[in-house]
């Protein structure tokens, strides 16, 4: 019986197999001879060969690119432009400070909501999974983002800049309640979510506080509500402290 | 600056022999495997254009060159099967094998060997076909073989047990 290494022997012998030479040169020849008959013309072949093409070629390009710009911003997941959109948008965060970035992802996962308001007042089915997957994904951002802003800030700017977020991410998260709910999706479960770490953060923040009666009675049902693990409406509660109603 | 053409050619040049090889070896004719391999570099060619032309979007590039080109080499075996309803060609053509000895005798018993294994690898499932041509022959890493299986690099060390098991059985029938 043969063993392992004796199979991998024979198999190795193998390697001598080898294509024709005059086969070889051929094939290549033929391949791009090939690809000469069916080449598509561009406008650039019917512009006269004078310096007006050098003129030309960059205004066309700019304006086509330009267009391709504008098209993208406009697109939505699963479109062939999308990856553009998400590269500008990548773009443009990429120069922004640590403290802003969870505002920043916040206006992103606004805009992913707004994707899907639009994929379904248009009946675009095929695009509701890459665009439910696209909101997932900037929602784990802004939970990473917010989870660092905790983790890497002193308490003090922390709360500052929390404080600062919490109204975007509640209205976030109302957007988001309403717009999967015309969809028929209930929101996925999550332990940790965001709006839980800025809740914390800031009802430990108003503990410290010296509190009237009315601030003592919000953060009495934040916490309450913190508790049974509603963080939606404990945020809601703790910015009527930041934020007080007349 | 480079061209795609001379791109593609260096690319040509470095996995000709390759995809002949994977090919001749899945469909046992030279002739077959010639016209084969020849469509694979030509529909990879130009797919290569269209993605490398003036102005290529991001992500549009092929990132692997070597896994796209044996993919449309599997595509196109799959195809020739279908089209001409045979599982395995077993041919009667003689496939010169290039072969550096010089010992009449010994290059008789290479042939005889060789045959038996060519034989034995087209009686294989696809997936053990490919695993012992990409490793064993080509010499591929496994990790590079995962890729182009598009599995995990446990499952293919798996599957390559396998494959040498099948193999053998194969070999062992021959005998």
């Amino acid at each position: 019986m043969l063993d392992d290494g004796q199979i991998r022997k024979m198999v190795q012998e193998l390697r001598t197999i080898k294509p024709r030479e005059d086969w070889v040169i051929l094939t290549r020849k033929q391949i791009f001879e090939e690809e000469k008959k069916v080449r598509r013309f561009s406008i650039i072949d019917f512009i006269p060969q004078f310096n007006l093409r050098w003129v030309l070629v960059p205004v066309v390009s700019f304006s086509l690119i330009f267009g391709i710009f504008a098209v993208a911003r406009n697109s939505l997941p699963g479109d062939f432009l999308y990856s553009l959109k998400k590269a500008m948008e990548r773009g443009r965060s990429a120069f922004v400070s640590a403290e802003n970035r969870p505002t920043i992802q916040l206006e992103l996962a606004n805009q992913r909501l707004e994707e899907l308001t639009k994929i379904a007042e248009t009946n675009q089915v095929k695009k509701l999974a890459p665009a439910l997957n696209e909101l997932e994904m900037t929602k784990a951002a802004v939970k990473t983002e917010v989870s660092n802003l905790v983790k890497n800030k002193p308490e003090k700017e922390a709360v500052k800049i929390a404080k600062g977020i919490a109204v975007k991410l509640k209205e976030v998260n109302e957007k988001e309640n309403q717009v999967l709910s015309n969809l028929g999706i209930e929101p996925k479960e999550d332990a940790e979510p965001a709006e839980k770490t800025i809740a914390e953060l800031l009802i430990k923040d108003a503990e410290k506080s010296t509190l009237n009666e009315k601030q003592a009675g919000y953060l009495k049902e934040a916490k309450e509500y913190f508790e049974s693990g509603n963080y939606n409406q404990a945020l809601q509660k703790i910015l009527l402290l930041s934020y007080p109603q007349p | 600056m480079t061209t795609p053409k001379e791109i593609f050619s260096a690319i040509y040049d470095q996995y000709i022999e390759k995809i002949y090889r994977f090919v001749y070896l899945k469909v046992g004719s030279q002739e077959t495997a010639e016209d084969i391999t020849a469509d694979t570099f030509l529909k990879g060619w130009q797919a290569f254009e269209a993605r490398y032309s003036d102005d290529p979007l991001p992500g549009s590039q092929i990132e692997n060159i070597q896994a796209f080109l044996y993919q449309i080499a599997r595509n196109l075996i799959a195809d020739h099967y279908r089209q001409k309803n045979k599982m395995q060609v077993i041919s009667a053509e003689y496939s010169p094998i290039i072969d550096p000895r010089t010992n009449t005798e010994d290059r008789a018993t290479l042939n005889s060997d060789m045959e038996i294994v060519k034989k034995a690898i087209r009686y294989l499932k696809e997936d053990y076909q490919n695993v012992i041509i990409w490793h064993y022959i080509d010499d591929l890493p496994i990790s590079e073989v995962a890729n182009l299986l598009d599995r995990s690099e446990e499952a293919t060390r798996v599957l390559l047990s396998r494959a040498i098991k099948s193999l053998r059985g194969q070999l062992h029938q021959a005998a």
